[in-house]
C-alpha cells in the first residue's frame, strides 16, 4: 500500500490491565461491531472445516449410514495410492496453469491495449464486465453451443484443421468436444474466457497509477518502445500480476460450475479436475469420509500454494519498497 | 500512422474476443432451430418463439427443455430474493466488521483480517459436506435461508477487504467534529461517515449481489425443489438434458444473464474503481 493512513489512531500497544476505559471501550465495540461476520464464518466455514477433518479420519459411506469407525488416515492412504486421485491433480495442475499463464498474458495485453488513447475506449472498456457477469454455468452452457455440433467455433475449427490439412498434407480429424485434449482445452479457454474481465480491471488500474512524468522522461532520453515497457511499466506490474496470479490459481483449482455444464467431467474422464472429482465421491459414490479427505487435500494444496505466492509477493514488495 | 491502425486492429480484435461468445448467444437465442444449424450469426427470420418457452408454454409442453423452462420464472424470482438478502447482509455485516477493523486500533485487528481473508482460501467443496449436513441439521434444507447464509460467508470477507481500504481514506476529522457537535458514535457512523463512503458501499453491494446471482456449487447442494432453487441452478439442468435445441438453452442463457450484465453496466464505474482501488491502493 502506497497511500498513507491518515486516519489510522496512533496508539501504541498496550496490555489489558493498563488499558484506560475509553480503550477497553473501544475494543469492546470494536468486536461488536465485527461479532456477525465473525459469527456466521464461524458457523459456516470454521466448523464445517472441522466437521470435515473429523470425518475424513472415519470410515463413511451414505450407503451404510451406521457404519462410522475410526480409521485415521486409512482414508487419505487410500487416496493417496488410487488412480483416481493423481489423474485429477495431474489434470487440475494442467488446468490452472496455463489458465493462469494464458489469463495473465490475454488480460495484460488488453490492459495494455486500453490504456492508449482511441476513440469508444470506454465503450470497449465497458464490455469488459460482460464475462465478468456471466455466471460460470451459463459459461458452460454458452461453449458447449459454441463448440457443439453447430456451434459457430465448432465450424470454424473444423475449417481451421481442414485448412490446416491441405496445406501441411496430415489428415487429422477433428472430433469437437468428443475428443479428451479439445474438451480439455476448450475448459480452459472457457474459464480463461470469463476471468479475463477481472484480470484486465486490476492491470487498467495499475497502468493508471504509474506516474507519465516516468515515461516522459525515458522518452527524452531516446528510449524504445520495448525498453520502456521493461524498465519502467513492468516493475509497476510486478505487484499486480502476482495478486491476480494467486488468485487466478485459486480460481483454477476451484473450477466446478464450468466442468458440471461443460463437460460433466467427460469425455471419460479428460476433464476430472480436483473439484469435481471431490464432488463425484461425495454424492456419487457417497463415500463421504473419503469425499472429505479429499477436500483436505485440495485444501492443503491451495494453501500451500498460496503460502508460496505470498512470500514471494512479500519479497518482492520488500525490494521494491 | 501505421502506429494508429495496428492499435486500432488490435482493440477490435480484443474487443471480439470478449464479445463474440456472448453475442453469438443472444443471436441465436432469435433464431428458429433451422436457421441456427446454418453459418448463420445474424438471424435473419429473428422469433420470439425461444423465449416463449419460458414465459407462456401453452401447446408446446411436450417439447423437450420445456419442464426446466418452465421453472425460470420462479427461479429468477428465487435469485433475487437470495441476492438481494446476501447484498444486504453484506452492507450490513460487512460494513460494521469494516469499520472496526479500520477505525479502531485494537490488538486482535491483523488476526481477524487474516481470519477473514483465510476463510476464503478454503474450496467450496472442501466444505460441502459438513456444510450441508449443518444445514440439514437445522432443517435449513430447500429454503433461501440456507444459500442466503451460505453466500454471505464468502462474499463477506472480500466485502470486509473492499471496505475496510475504503474507510481508511475518509478523514478521521469528519467523525471527530460530528462527535464535537454531539453525536453519538453510532451517529457519526449513520450520517457523516456512510454518506461519504457510498461509492465503496455501492461496489460492494453490485459485487455481492452478482456473486450471488452466480454462485452454483451450493446452490445446488441445498435447494432440490424448484421452491428455493436460484436460477443457475435450474439452468444447469440444460446441460444434462441432452436434445434440447441449443435455441432454447440460448435464450435461457440470456434471460439468467440479462439482470447481471444491466447492473453491471449501470454500476460499472463503481465496479471497475472498487476492484482497482482495491488492489492498488
Amino acid at each position: 500500500m502506497n497511500k498513507p493512513k491518515q486516519s489510522e489512531p496512533i496508539e501504541a500497544r498496550k496490555t489489558t490491565a493498563r488499558l484506560t476505559s475509553k480503550e477497553r471501550g473501544d475494543r469492546a465495540f470494536a468486536y461488536l461491531l465485527n461479532a456477525p461476520a465473525i459469527a456466521l464464518i464461524l458457523a459456516l466455514i470454521a466448523y464445517p472445516v472441522g466437521v470435515s477433518l473429523w470425518m475424513s479420519l472415519h470410515r463413511y459411506n451414505l450407503r451404510r449410514p451406521e457404519q462410522f469407525d475410526f480409521i485415521g488416515l486409512g482414508n487419505y492412504i487410500n487416496i493417496l495410492t488410487s488412480y483416481d486421485f493423481w489423474h485429477s491433480l495431474q489434470i487440475s495442475l494442467y488446468f490452472t496453469a496455463l489458465s493462469v499463464v494464458l489469463g495473465i498474458v490475454i488480460s495484460l495485453g488488453i490492459a495494455l491495449l486500453f490504456n492508449e488513447e482511441f476513440a469508444g475506449r470506454g465503450v470497449v472498456r465497458s464490455l469488459l464486465l460482460i464475462p465478468w457477469a456471466v455466471p460460470g454455468v451459463v459459461n458452460g452452457l454458452m461453449w458447449v453451443g459454441l463448440l457443439g455440433a453447430h456451434g459457430a467455433f465448432n465450424e470454424m475449427m473444423g475449417d481451421c484443421v481442414n485448412l490446416f490439412n491441405r496445406l501441411t498434407g496430415l489428415e487429422i480429424s477433428y472430433f469437437g468436444m468428443a475428443s479428451p485434449v479439445v474438451a480439455l482445452n476448450a475448459a480452459i479457454a472457457a474459464h480463461v474466457w470469463k476471468s479475463v474481465p477481472f484480470a484486465c480491471i486490476i492491470f487498467l488500474a495499475s497502468l493508471q497509477a504509474i506516474p507519465a512524468e516516468q515515461y516522459r522522461a525515458a522518452r527524452v532520453d531516446g528510449a524504445s518502445v520495448w525498453n520502456r515497457f521493461r524498465h519502467i511499466t513492468l516493475p509497476w506490474l510486478l505487484h499486480p500480476i502476482m495478486v491476480v496470479a494467486i488468485f487466478e490459481t485459486m480460481n483454477g483449482f476451484r473450477a466446478f460450475d464450468l466442468i458440471y455444464t461443460l463437460t460433466a467431467g467427460g469425455p471419460g474422464d479428460a476433464t476430472y479436475v480436483i473439484a469435481w472429482q471431490t464432488y463425484k465421491e461425495a454424492f456419487a459414490r457417497l463415500n463421504f469420509g473419503g469425499a472429505n479427505a479429499y477436500s483436505y487435500l485440495i485444501t492443503l494444496i491451495t494453501m500451500g500454494l498460496a503460502i508460496v505466492y505470498i512470500r514471494l509477493l512479500y519479497r518482492r514488495g520488500a525490494v521494491q519498497g | 500512422m501505421i502506429k494508429r491502425t495496428v492499435l486500432y486492429a488490435l482493440v477490435i480484435l480484443a474487443t471480439l474476443y470478449i464479445v463474440t461468445p456472448f453475442l453469438w448467444v443472444v443471436s441465436v437465442s432469435f433464431m428458429h432451430e433451422r436457421e441456427a444449424n446454418q453459418r448463420h450469426w445474424i438471424p435473419r427470420e429473428a422469433t420470439l418463439e425461444n423465449y416463449e418457452m419460458y414465459f407462456a408454454t401453452q401447446g408446446r409442453s411436450a417439447e423437450i427443455g420445456a419442464a426446466t423452462a418452465r421453472q425460470f420464472p420462479r427461479a429468477i424470482i428465487n435469485s433475487l430474493i437470495i441476492g438481494s438478502s446476501v447484498m444486504f447482509i453484506n452492507l450490513l455485516f460487512g460494513s460494521m466488521a469494516a469499520y472496526a477493523l479500520a477505525r479502531v486500533n485494537f490488538g486482535g485487528n491483523l488476526l481477524l483480517l487474516l481470519f477473514y481473508i483465510g476463510s476464503r482460501s478454503v474450496p467450496g467443496v472442501a466444505i460441502m459436506i459438513p456444510m450441508y449436513l449443518v444445514i440439514r441439521s437445522y432443517g435449513l434444507l430447500d429454503t433461501h435461508l440456507a444459500v442466503i447464509l451460505a453466500h454471505s460467508t464468502f462474499t463477506l470477507p472480500f466485502t470486509i477487504w473492499i471496505l475496510k481500504g475504503y474507510f481508511q481514506t475518509v478523514p478521521l476529522d469528519l467523525e471527530r467534529a460530528a462527535r464535537v457537535d454531539g453525536c453519538t458514535r453510532l451517529g457519526a457512523l449513520f450520517r457523516v461517515f456512510l454518506p461519504l463512503t457510498a461509492p465503496g458501499m455501492i461496489a460492494v453491494g453490485i459485487f455481492s449481489f452478482i456473486a450471488s446471482w452466480g454462485e452454483f456449487l451450493f446452490a445446488l447442494l441445498f435447494t432440490s425443489t424448484i421452491f428455493s432453487k436460484p436460477v443457475t441452478v435450474v439452468a444447469s439442468d440444460f446441460a444434462q438434458e441432452l436434445q434440447v435445441p441449443f435455441t432454447i438453452v440460448a435464450a435461457g442463457g440470456v434471460l439468467v444473464i440479462l439482470l447481471p450484465i444491466i447492473l453491471a453496466f449501470i454500476f460499472q464505474r463503481f465496479i471497475i474503481h472498487g476492484i482497482g482501488g482495491a488492489v492498488t491502493g
